[in-house]
Order: C-alpha cells, then structure tokens, then sequence
C-alpha cells in the first residue's frame, strides 16, 4: 500500500521581477508502507518543495499529492497519523523544549508522559527546560524529531533532520530512523546527504532541478551507476597501465593507483596479464560505488 | 477548543503580553501615587504671589498717573475722569487700581467623577495596546516560522485564522478590562482620602462602566484590526507600520484633509463618537451604536481578507 503518492507534481515560483522558477517540474513518486524512504537530492532540488506540497502547506500548480490516501484538501482527516519536520523546525523562542512539546501534544490530547517519553528518546531531557532560543541548531533539530514523534506517528516526513548535528548525532539520528522504521513506521527522509542516506534508506528517489533522476530500492539504484571498476595497485604504475591497456582493458591512473573498467569477476584475468611481464598487485578489490557517484554520473550530462 | 485554549493561555503566556501589562501597571500605580499625594489642598490659589500683585498694581497706578487706563478699569456712565497730575487723579487711580485682584481660588481636590474623562482619553492608549499585542500575536508568529509548524498540526487554515483571532480578542479584552479595573482602584483613594467622592451615585457608576465598556469595544476592535494587518503581513512590524501609515497619514493627512466628504467614513471619527456616546454632525449624525457596528464591519473586513490571503498564500 502506498503511503505516499505524488502524480506529475509541478510548482512554479514567480519571481518579483518577473519571470518563474520551476521548484518541482513534473514529479511522480510512490512510496510504500514500510522502511526508510531516502528523498535525496543538492540544495535547491525541490525536496522541500515537494514536503511542502505534501503537508499542504504549498499549492500545487499542476499535478497532485496524496498522504495516507488523503488528498491536500483532506489532510486534516490524517494528519494526526504524520509526524514532521520541515527544514529547521521552529518552535517559541522564549518557551522551553518540554513547554513547546506540552502545548502542541495538547492540540491532539497528547499527555505529558508522552511529551517525556519522546524527550528521552531524542536524548534531549536534560536540557528539555531550557528556553529554545539558547538551543544550538542541533538541539533544535533533536527537538523538532520530538516533536514529530510525538503523535505517534505511522508516516514520518523527515527534512533535512540531520542538519547541524554532530557527527555522534547524525549517528544518533539514523540509528533512531532505522529503529523507526523496524517498529513498522515509514520514514520519508530528504537530505543532500547522499552518504548518510545510503547507510540507512531501503528505497531512495534522487532529485535534481525539480525532477526525479532515479528511484527504486538502493541496490537498483546504485547499479545505474558507471559501470564497475576495479581498483589496482602496483609499484610500478606506469608500466602496469601499458600492460593492462595492452591486454585489452579500458584503464586510467590516478595518484596512487589503476582504475580498470571491468566487473569483479575479471580479477583473476587483471593479475595473469600483469604477472606475465613480471609485475605483481599489491591490491586488488572492486570500486564501490556510491549514491553520490551515481547522482554525480547521472547529472554529468545535464547541461543545466 | 483544545487548539481556542492553547493559543489563549499562550497569548497571556507571551513575553510582549507580560511586559505591556507590568509598563501599564507602572503607569497605573505612578498615576494613584502622584494623584494621592497631590490632591491634598482642598482649595488653591492660583494667580501671582502677594510681592508680584503689589507690582503689578504699582505699575498699573504709575500708567494710570500717566495718562492711560489698564484694561478693565473704568468709570460710571455720567462720571469723569480726573485730569492727569492732579491730586484727584492719584486718588482715583489709587481707588480704582488699587482694589484690583489678581488670580483666585480654585477647587484643587481630586473629584472620582473625573475618571469618566480620563477613561475616555485613555481609550486610544488601550487601542494602541490591543493593536500592539494583536498584531504581534499572529506577525511574531509568521516571522518565526512557528506558524509553519502549527499548521503541520492543523492543516486547516480558517479554523486556525479564526481560532486565533478569538484568542488575540479574548486576550486583548481582559488585559484592558482589568487595567482598567486597576487603574480605578489605584485612583481611589486619592478621591477617598485625599479629594472626593461626591456625585459618584449609582447613575455616574452606571455611565461609567459604559464606558469602561466602550472602551474595551474599541480595543476587540482594534486588536481585529491588529490581527488582520500581521496576518497581511506576516510580520508584527508590517501590522503596525501599516496602522501608523494608515491612521496618521493616509486618514489623518490625505483622507481627512483632501476629501471631507469621507470623513464620516473614518476609523478615528467613528471611534471618537463611540467612546464618547456623543453623536457628532461632522459624522453624519451617526449614532454610538452606528459608529461601533460600522468600525466593527471595517475589522471584521479586514479579518476576512487576511485569512482568504492567508488561505490561499503559500507557506514558504
């Protein structure tokens, strides 16, 4: 079942002095119940845009979103299902973290064992009553994660939540999405964060310029990348380079080693070619590919 | 309601709220204190010291020797002046001139049914607050970012719109309702102990809470308009740019001043005629209730288009 579905989303900004930039162009998106969701993209994307279509708070100007089923003019019949947070959340500067969570929990009913509970679990009850204006833009981020959590909800639609946190913290964050995810929530998480991303997200959907570049479970998507490479090492590299060439494959050197096009699976055919003039690896292993590898392949022809 | 009784009790819960309300309890208290001190003297003579009357009067006998008469001073229908240098003229300057008064006595007391006055000239003043904390309410709001994350929670934009303006309303109403309280309690006893408490039957406490009543009218509806000018703004500082630039110089300037035949049509006539229950032919002879109902429509107006702007701008 799909949590969240988005049909040919587009919206247009007008500039003031004239003219429109195109934020989403065309977006289509299924999300299915369950497991991480990575929203991943550069800055100015259209990830933000896209959640703001999402939560209602942008109007669409062509296409449509659905949430839980729900279309925009119907969110409010399950918006008490998603938890939030749209870039860097925003809370009363002059009231504490745990007087914030109290006031919005009140608007669904939610208690205060329930306000503490999710202050504990975004590791920030030590400092739940200090007033939010002295928080750090970590804290405020552990605090907007609270305050998503805090309905309970099935649908996490998380922003850009690792930003300005530490690097402990960002660990924190992901650990706490992965945990999420496996109590049977699904989280929708946008970040530029490429690498973050790929060590939590089941399924991912990369943006650039306001379309979907690619999108399917990690694996699938790390595959559309170049093809494979291995990675060799030996202490004569220049003479390897003309061995390898010699023998058919497609290599360029860079400062400290060979990179072969060439599956895995060629290894064995890579060290018989050098070995037959006498020269030996040191190392010998696959290139791993990464999501930023395969964002930067697939937008390295776009002339924009 | 749960969302009606979050936003009250965080409106009193605001930091401008909390300091509006201690500046005017100060003001309230230096005015009881000053007042009590001061209306002491049931009688004053106000007019220059004995030394000053005697030189005025000598200086006004010098003119009078001299030929001409001090303003005020003059002779029976059928009498004569003497001529000038003549002993008869030094009497007749010295009687004449010299019985003169300067100044008198005046009834210094602090009178309770003086607060009806003061009531109405302090209705701008708490205008101006609900402007204030309305317009801030929802523009601090907006510029924070914080109305963003509401709307995460509530997603529907009337309800909270109206929501909030019931809030900033209600707020508005009660700080003014009981500043004013406040303030007839500081004033008092200066009345009770030190001036006087005379004509304040049941007819003057009557008219008076009418006022008080009056007053706090003026202030829902200034708190509206305060409301719908953030809201329009998204911000606290556009709400009350926009009601100065309004006020004093498109209605006070342009308005009033180009167009008389607008004025019945102003916010300010129209809220002058309802503090003080007075018709007012330069407002068409409207009515209090007529002015109070037409500065209502205006707020009410005013709400409406900010939240259809509200509904249909986008959250960025």
């Amino acid at each position: 079942m799909a949590v969240i579905e988005i049909e040919g989303l587009r919206k247009e900004f007008r500039r003031l002095r004239g003219g429109r930039n195109v934020a989403v162009d065309g977006l289509d998106l299924s999300v299915e119940h369950g497991g991480v969701y990575g929203f991943l993209g550069p800055n100015g994307a259209g990830k933000t845009t896209t959640i703001r279509c999402m939560l209602g708070l942008v109007a669409p100007s062509a296409g449509m979103t659905r949430v839980l089923g729900s279309e925009t003019k119907h969110l409010h019949t399950v918006i008490d299902r998603i938890g939030s947070i749209v870039e860097t959340p925003t809370y009363f500067p002059t009231f504490s973290g745990r007087r914030n969570l109290r006031l919005l929990g009140r608007v669904d009913g939610i208690g205060p064992a329930a306000v503490e509970a999710v202050l504990e679990r975004v590791g920030l009850a030590d400092r739940a009553d200090d007033i939010v204006k002295h928080y750090s833009l970590g804290m405020k981020q552990r605090l907007g994660i609270a305050a998503a959590l805090l309905r309970e909800p099935e649908l996490l639609i998380l922003d850009e939540p690792a930003n300005g946190l530490d690097p402990a913290g960002i660990k924190e964050v992901r650990q706490l999405l992965r945990m999420l995810a496996d109590e049977g929530r699904t989280v929708f998480l946008s970040s530029h964060l490429l690498g973050e991303v790929q060590q939590v997200c089941d399924h991912v959907a990369i943006l650039a310029r306001g379309k979907c570049i690619a999108q399917g479970p990690v694996a699938d998507v790390l595959a559309r990348g170049e093809a494979a490479r291995m990675v060799v090492k030996t202490e004569d590299m220049e003479n390897a380079l003309e061995v390898l060439r010699a023998a058919g494959f497609e290599a360029v050197i860079n400062p400290d080693h060979i990179l072969v096009t060439a599956p895995a699976g060629e290894g064995s055919r890579i060290t018989r070619a050098l070995a037959s003039k006498r020269m030996y690896v040191s190392e010998l292993r696959p290139m791993e590919v990464s999501l930023e590898d395969v964002f930067l392949d697939l937008t390295k022809d776009d002339p924009s | 309601m749960r969302l009606l009784g979050i936003e009250i009790r965080r409106a009193f819960a605001r930091r401008l709220t909390k300091i509006v309300v201690v500046i005017a309890l100060g003001g309230i208290l230096a005015a009881g204190l000053t007042l009590f001190f001061k209306s002491h003297r049931a009688t004053v003579f106000v007019g220059p010291s004995p030394q000053q009357q005697q030189d005025i009067r000598n200086e006004q006998i010098g003119e009078c020797m001299r030929g001409s008469l001090p303003e005020g001073i003059g002779v029976a229908p059928g009498s004569s002046i003497p001529p000038v240098g003549t002993a008869e003229r030094q009497n007749f300057c010295e009687k004449f001139v010299g019985q003169q008064q300067f100044g008198g006595f005046q009834d210094k007391r602090f009178h309770l049914t003086d607060i009806a006055d003061i009531f109405k000239h302090l209705s701008v003043w708490f205008a101006i607050i609900a402007w204030l904390l309305a317009a801030s309410y929802i523009g601090a709001e907006w510029r924070t970012g914080m109305m963003s994350t509401l709307l995460t929670w509530e997603p529907r934009r009337i309800r909270v719109m109206v929501t909030k303006v019931i809030a900033a309303v209600f707020v508005t109403f009660v700080v003014v309702m009981v500043l004013q309280a406040l303030l007839v309690g500081a004033l008092y006893p200066a009345a009770a102990y030190r001036g006087t408490t005379a004509g304040t039957n049941e007819a003057f406490w009557r008219s008076f809470s009418y006022i008080g009543l009056r007053s706090g009218g003026l202030a829902v509806i200034a708190a509206i308009l305060g409301f719908a000018a953030g809201a329009l703004g998204r911000n606290t500082a556009a709400g009350l740019g926009a009601g100065f630039v309004y006020l004093a110089v498109i209605e006070g300037g342009l308005l009033g001043g180009l167009i008389p035949s607008i004025r019945p049509w102003l916010i300010v006539g129209n809220a002058i005629v309802f503090v003080n229950n007075e018709r007012n032919p330069d407002i068409h002879g409207r009515s209090p209730t007529q002015a109070a109902l037409l500065l209502l429509g205006y707020a009410v107006g005013l709400w409406l288009i900010a939240t259809l702007v509200t509904k249909k701008r986008d959250v960025t």
